[in-house]
């Protein structure tokens, strides 16, 4: 039974592409190791021994990697293959994965889920972005990461896995409208990327799965809970007043 | 008619990223919201024009392949230095992403599908 509040990072970069998917998930594995043990495989660390090294000794409930994919394959540094469909997807039995890969979703994810993995977000297309500058700075790259993110921060924070996929559609929406509104002579573009990736992307298996305990609701300002003693009391005065 | 005017000047002013954007064809050229609109306040064309927006994000897929490859066109003419489109693993220039839409490949045929999936949003903001 994979455990609890423990994540694996696999963030390879050997590339300009990879570049922004490993600075956004560096992002996404800082949040998470404020409530989560995080394993991250940073750059040349993602390899497939040490995924499946991580799997065996760290045993998590979340995992959440990226790299080079087809519907059959998923790979990790330098473009060597971890998973293909029907082999190596069974290493996911119990767990929550979020493969940020190309078109993933349209045969592994499925595979893996049918293998006995708990929920797994995929693409069923190749997941595409624009950017220009580098990834810290440039203004384009951000929407599409933050809303792949806001999966990961969303489960982090005790979230089911359909609560995580709901967010995540939110975050797209509002990017997809603050593009809209944008008049950056490529924002079409940006919007044309942002549109695909949030309708090609999927969550299969289990809606109801979390991977770390919800934080109990802190009362906002203003919705301070009124003690018990208190309430008795105003009704008291309240009833005495009636008779 | 008279009712079209009114809505798209608010779509393009709601959405100026969708305003220049090729949604269909008037007499052989391709036309923006934005050229739409202007055409419709001269009286140019305007059965046509109104059947464009009716149809848009519906067209027949001939139509989409010259639409996605003006609307790349467009793109690669504009002043400013262009973004590149990455996939994992991989990117691609604006012109490379044309000429794969003119080959009308593997790559090229994705990039039609995503520009089908823009047009089909600006169809319903439209709407």
């Amino acid at each position: 039974m994979p455990r609890e509040n423990v994540a694996l990072f696999a963030r390879p970069s050997f590339d300009r592409a990879t570049a922004y998917s490993n600075y956004y998930m560096g992002l996404a594995a800082a949040y998470a190791s404020r409530k989560m043990r995080v394993i991250d495989l940073d750059k040349s660390a993602a390899t497939k021994s040490n995924i499946f090294a991580s799997l065996e000794e760290n045993d998590p409930i979340f995992c959440y990697f990226n790299g080079h994919g087809n519907a059959d394959t998923f790979s990790a540094h330098d473009k060597e293959i971890v998973m293909v469909t029907c082999n190596g997807d069974e290493s996911l039995i119990g767990r929550v994965l979020l493969l940020l890969s190309c078109s993933c979703g349209i045969r592994l994810a499925p595979s893996a889920v049918s293998k006995g993995a708990t929920a797994v977000y995929g693409w069923v297309v190749d997941f595409t972005w624009v950017a220009t500058d580098d990834p810290g700075t440039d203004v384009y790259a951000a929407g599409y990461f933050e809303s792949v993110n806001a999966i990961s921060n969303a489960l982090v924070e005790g979230k089911t896995t359909q609560e995580a996929m709901d967010i995540s559609l939110a975050s797209w929406n509002q990017w997809i409208d603050y593009w809209t509104r944008s008049v950056d002579p490529y924002a079409s573009q940006v919007l044309q990327w942002l549109i695909h990736d949030r309708d090609g992307q999927k969550l299969f298996g289990s809606t109801s799965a979390r991977v770390s305990t919800p934080a109990p609701p802190t009362p906002d300002v203003g919705e301070i809970p009124v003690p018990l003693p208190f309430m008795t009391g105003y009704s008291i005065l309240f009833l005495s007043l009636l008779l | 008619m008279a009712f079209k005017i009114p809505k798209l000047t608010s779509f393009i002013s709601a959405n100026p990223a969708l305003a220049d954007v090729p949604i269909g064809y008037v007499k052989g050229i391709a036309i923006t919201p934005r050229q739409a609109l202007a055409m419709l306040q001269r009286g140019e064309a305007v059965k046509e024009v109104v059947a464009v927006l009716s149809a848009a994000g519906m067209d027949p897929i001939q139509q989409d392949w010259k639409l996605v490859e003006d609307y790349y066109i467009k793109l690669l003419q504009l002043p400013s230095s262009p973004p590149t489109i990455y996939v994992i693993g991989e990117e691609m220039t604006l012109s490379e992403a044309l000429s794969h839409i003119q080959q009308r490949d593997l790559i090229g045929q994705q990039l039609l599908r995503s520009y089908q999936g823009l047009t089909r949003e600006m169809a319903r903001r439209m709407r």
